[in-house]
């Protein structure tokens, strides 16, 4: 058989547990367009080299919640760009570069002065989880501390960040 | 019961940082939350947004040289 005549491991998996994929797209935002979403999954999944997946279904619900993700990013963006195109916003994105560029360094600044407000352990884990994609249980590892231990200081961060987002959102 | 707002923005949060684990695999009770109130989908995507900002900011200076 030649590549790309026969669906590879992963379209596999992603027929059989269409049902799964297609409910859970639904309820992640997609509603009508589940089954069209869907179909864009298996075209993304159709140009993967064929190469063995550890777990296909999570594999697959992972790419399916990052193409919620992705749509959501761009929905806004097109949002953005109508309201500036209207003159309706006032939101930073209508204001020149040199302004941007300060709005962002006084955000990125708040950002790290909330975190460092919750001592250093709730804010290495949190930059450990976010930003090295570390799992939980290989940093309760790290530490010598009780998975419960690292979920409850990255809810303090993520609460944190949160209080603080709702802040900017609302100047 | 409704759930009151903040109580339902910490089980998203809950949620966004469970997802956030390279290990999650509760896909389903994952998508039986979300289907149980059209409210917890909004609240989802907020913490999901709260953490992309922060993450997004944060791994741009660790990128970007100073100026």
């Amino acid at each position: 058989m030649e590549a790309g005549e026969t669906a590879n491991e992963l379209q596999q998996v992603l027929l059989g547990e269409r049902p799964r994929l297609v409910r859970f797209l639904a309820a992640r935002g997609a509603g009508d367009e589940a089954e069209d979403l869907f179909h864009n999954l298996w075209q993304k999944v159709a140009v993967l080299p064929d190469r063995a997946v550890d777990d296909p279904l999570s594999y697959l619900f992972r790419a399916a919640e990052n193409l919620m993700r992705d749509m959501r990013r761009a929905v806004i963006s097109r949002d953005r760009r109508q309201s500036e195109w209207h003159g309706l916003s006032d939101t930073p994105h209508d204001r020149p570069a040199g302004e941007r560029a300060l709005i962002a360094r006084e955000q990125l600044a708040a950002i790290e002065a909330t975190l460092a407000a919750l001592g250093p352990r709730a804010e290495l884990i949190f930059r450990r989880y976010r930003l090295d994609g570390a799992g939980q249980a290989d940093i309760a590892a790290e530490w010598g501390i009780s998975l419960s231990s690292v979920e409850k200081d990255l809810q303090k961060a993520y609460r944190a960040i949160a209080e603080l987002k709702a802040r900017f959102d609302a100047e | 019961m409704p759930t009151h707002p903040s109580e339902l923005n910490e089980i998203a949060r809950r949620w966004a940082i469970r997802v956030g684990d390279p290990a999650f695999g509760d896909w389903e009770a994952l998508t039986a939350w979300l289907e149980a109130d059209p409210a917890h989908l909004a609240a989802y995507d907020a913490a999901v947004d709260g953490e992309t900002w922060a993450s997004a900011a944060l791994a741009n200076k660790k990128s970007a040289p100073k100026e």
